[in-house]
């Protein structure tokens, strides 16, 4: 049954769904204030007896003087305005001792089973002696304080309630109640119908984007505009649209992101024609610089060679700023994402992937903390180089990385321990000498120990600030 | 504690009656047969309902006036001592029981109010052989006149509700407001009829003075009463000190001192073997004012209202 609900419940629309959860509230409050009217018949014929206890010891406190002195106009008269103040009371009628009728109002004949109690008439009487006792008339030093006791039965009230009055006010509350409910829940369905509509139509703009990019077309637009996690959903779908869009035409954008997504290809691709154009520029000025140099007598010119041996300079340095820029989005972003840690951590699992029979282990010596970004990228480097040599070369079963902060300078050192054969071989030379050589231009100190027995320490020192060339793309 | 033993239901005598009975108390109180007996002095001797507070009390003040009263409830014991005495009754039980024993000295009642006093007598007037004699528990109608004359300080109507069995008491009332400078108006309740519905025919009164009559006043109707003379502004003049404290304005009341006091002179006289002598009211009364009910009835109380009286030396 639930299940079939729950297929039923699943199968409706959006707005179906939020109409129906602002519509749910008010048909159980109606329900409620039925259910709670119709219980309430039983309580008003309960409050309606106490009432009638009420009114009648009341009248019968009062009523004791006209039955004594048979003063039956009085009490008609009271009876009268008690009857005008409280619809209520349907008859109160009021007998002697004998239960002869005193006073009796309204005086028709009432329907049978109302609400009606009857009291008797009972006053206290004075507890003294009024010389009718048989014992000594006497006037004693107490008799000051008299005390009082009930007497006798003097007559009785007898007050009929009629529910008619109340029922009729009960229903005027009642409809006023579920009026108030069922325009609450109008008034809940309109506002619940006009948000699902807005809704709608951003999720059928956003589906409309969904299915353009699905067919290639990634021009999307930004649809009616809304809040919350729709704004959010909004967003994301304009980013993915952007970025496949990017990744479908490369040349046509030029922002970090798509040049980060144009792939290592065209990262290549441009640093190859950077290098290029440098080179040539290179070679024509060191041909020249090479002619002034064999030039000689008057000919000879040393001021323009050295001119042109400045020119070279520039031309190199031009060359290696802009390779840097261009290589600076191979920079890895996962730690700006993940945090250095987390970073390493997933490194370390790249690793186990790759070369499952050796053991990698990652130690942070405590004290370590390195919160500048571009320190925690270049260490990310150092492991990740050390790492790959270890890979590529030194067939270990075990090895670790151990990172530690040297708290007076405030670098850092990164320590790669393996128990392999040592990267002996020539490739392996020549990748730890470019390690080396790159990371002590950078500032760094590289100390490589090899120990006789097997195995491989790179023990590699980092300046307190990396500096990281990031130069603006052109 | 008081034994609330009630009295049996008047049986309301006529005026002829009672007439017979006064008259046979008179012959009787003069008869030199009925002197106290002479052959030694004669004995008090006090016969008493069951004991209550009010009965301790009024035996403690009588054995300190007579140490050598003779204090029994049992009557017939009281009879069997034999020699010459002097019969108190102390309380209409007493009387009642008194009137209807063999005895054979002068009786004099007391503590009994003059409407039971009357109706006991006359039950009991055809086999009466002794003299009879009282002391009537409530205070004079001249001492009531006089303490409304007091209260009001100018003439008034007094209201007055009789029933047949105090319809006797009209012309001492009557001579007692004349008095006292005050002017009465009586309504005889018939038997049966409310005395509240009676009220309305005394609209007329300023006052209304009580007697001790229980188809008038007694526990079932008072309050009725005193809220009915309350809506019209009436004071009422109780007879007892507790009817000031249930709402009368004033009463004008007799202590047991008071009383054993009188008691006293007329029981030494009758010891001395004097005749015996009319009932009479008491000699000695004092006041019980309801202050609160007199500032609601806008009464001004002062002290000589207060001290109003006749106390015994």
């Amino acid at each position: 049954m639930e299940r079939t609900a729950e297929r039923s419940w699943g199968s409706w629309g959006l707005r179906s769904l939020l109409l129906a959860a602002a519509a749910l509230p008010t048909l159980l409050t109606l329900l409620a204030v039925l259910l709670l009217n119709f219980g309430s018949q039983e309580r008003m014929r309960h409050d309606l007896e106490e009432r009638a206890t009420l009114v009648a010891g009341a009248l019968a406190e009062a009523s004791e003087y006209g039955l004594i002195s048979g003063n039956a106009a009085a009490l008609d008269r009271s009876v009268r305005e008690l009857l005008a103040h409280d619809r209520a009371i349907a008859a109160i009628d009021i007998f002697d001792a004998a239960r002869r009728p005193f006073v009796s109002l309204p005086g028709q004949p009432l329907a049978a089973g109302l609400p009606s109690v009857e009291l008797p008439v009972r006053s206290s009487v004075p507890d003294i002696d009024f010389f009718d006792r048989a014992t000594p008339h006497v006037s004693m030093a107490e008799d000051l304080q008299p005390t009082f006791r009930l007497g006798p039965v003097a007559g009785y009230v007898r007050v009929t309630m009629t529910t008619e009055a109340l029922q009729r006010a009960q229903q005027r509350r009642l409809a006023l109640e579920l009026g108030i409910v069922a325009a609450a829940g109008l008034v809940g369905l309109l506002v619940v119908g006009l948000l699902a509509r807005r809704m709608r139509a951003s999720l059928l703009v956003l589906l409309d984007a969904l299915q353009a990019m699905r067919q290639g077309r990634y021009a999307v637009s930004e649809g009616p505009a809304v809040g919350g996690e729709l704004r959010r959903l909004q967003g994301a779908v304009l980013e993915l649209a952007e970025t496949l869009g990017a990744a479908a035409h490369p040349a046509r954008d030029a922002t970090p992101w798509q040049r980060h997504a144009e792939g290592h290809g065209g990262i290549a691709r441009r640093l190859m024609g950077r290098l290029d154009a440098a080179l040539v520029a290179v070679r024509l000025s060191a041909m020249q610089a090479a002619r002034q140099a064999d030039a000689t007598g008057p000919a000879a010119d040393p001021q323009a060679a050295a001119q042109t041996a400045a020119r070279i300079l520039a031309l190199a340095n031009q060359a290696q700023a802009a390779g840097e820029a261009l290589v600076e989005p191979l920079r890895p972003r996962i730690v700006d994402a993940l945090g250095l840690e987390a970073a390493l951590a997933e490194l370390l699992q790249a690793c186990v992937r790759a070369q499952p029979s050796c053991a990698f282990s990652l130690h942070q010596e405590p004290g370590f903390a390195c919160a500048d970004p571009a320190q925690s990228v270049e260490i990310h480097r150092v492991v990740q180089e050390a790492l790959a040599l270890v890979v590529a070369h030194a067939q270990a079963s075990q090895a670790s990385v151990r990172l530690q902060a040297l708290p007076p300078s405030r670098e850092v050192r990164v320590v790669v321990t393996d128990n392999g054969i040592g990267e002996a071989s020539s490739g392996a030379v020549a990748r730890l000498a470019r390690l080396r050589e790159a990371l002590t231009a950078r500032g760094a100190r590289v100390d490589v120990q090899q120990a006789s027995a097997g195995g491989t320490t790179i023990v590699v020192t980092l300046p307190p600030e990396t500096p990281l060339v990031i130069n603006p793309p052109g | 504690m008081t034994t609330a033993r009630r009295l049996p239901p008047p049986r309301s005598p006529d005026r002829r009656a009672v007439l017979r009975a006064l008259a046979a108390m008179a012959t009787v109180a003069g008869s030199p047969v009925l002197r106290a007996a002479g052959a030694g002095p004669a004995e008090l001797r006090v016969i008493t309902s069951a004991l209550g507070e009010a009965t301790s009390q009024i035996v403690a003040a009588l054995t300190r006036r007579f140490p050598g009263a003779q204090v029994s409830e049992d009557i017939k014991m009281l009879t069997a001592r034999g020699g010459p005495a002097v019969y108190l009754a102390v309380g209409p039980a007493a009387l009642e029981a008194a009137l209807n024993a063999d005895v054979t000295g002068p009786l004099v009642s007391a503590f009994v109010s003059s409407p039971a006093y009357q109706r006991l007598t006359a039950a009991a007037a055809p086999r009466r052989t002794r003299p009879v004699t009282a002391v009537f528990a409530e205070a004079a109608p001249a001492a009531q006149m006089q303490l409304i004359r007091r209260l009001y300080r100018r003439k008034v109507v007094v209201g007055v509700l009789l029933s047949a069995s105090t319809r006797h008491l009209q012309p001492l009332i009557e001579r007692a407001a004349a008095a006292a400078d005050l002017a009465v108006s009586f309504e005889v309740v018939e038997p049966g009829a409310s005395p509240v519905r009676a009220l309305s025919a005394l609209t007329s009164a300023s006052v209304l003075l009580a007697v001790p009559d229980p188809e008038l006043y007694n526990a079932q109707v008072a309050r009725a009463v005193l809220e009915s003379s309350y809506r019209r502004r009436q004071g009422v003049i109780g007879f007892s000190k507790a009817m000031v404290g249930a709402g009368t304005l004033a009463a004008a009341y007799t202590s047991i001192d008071d009383v054993v006091a009188q008691l006293g002179e007329m029981l030494d006289a009758l010891l001395a073997g004097q005749p015996v002598a009319e009932p009479q009211y008491p000699l000695y009364w004092r006041v019980a004012i309801n202050d609160t009910v007199a500032r609601s009835l806008d009464v001004v109380i002062d002290a000589t209202v207060r001290g109003l009286g006749n106390f015994p030396a």
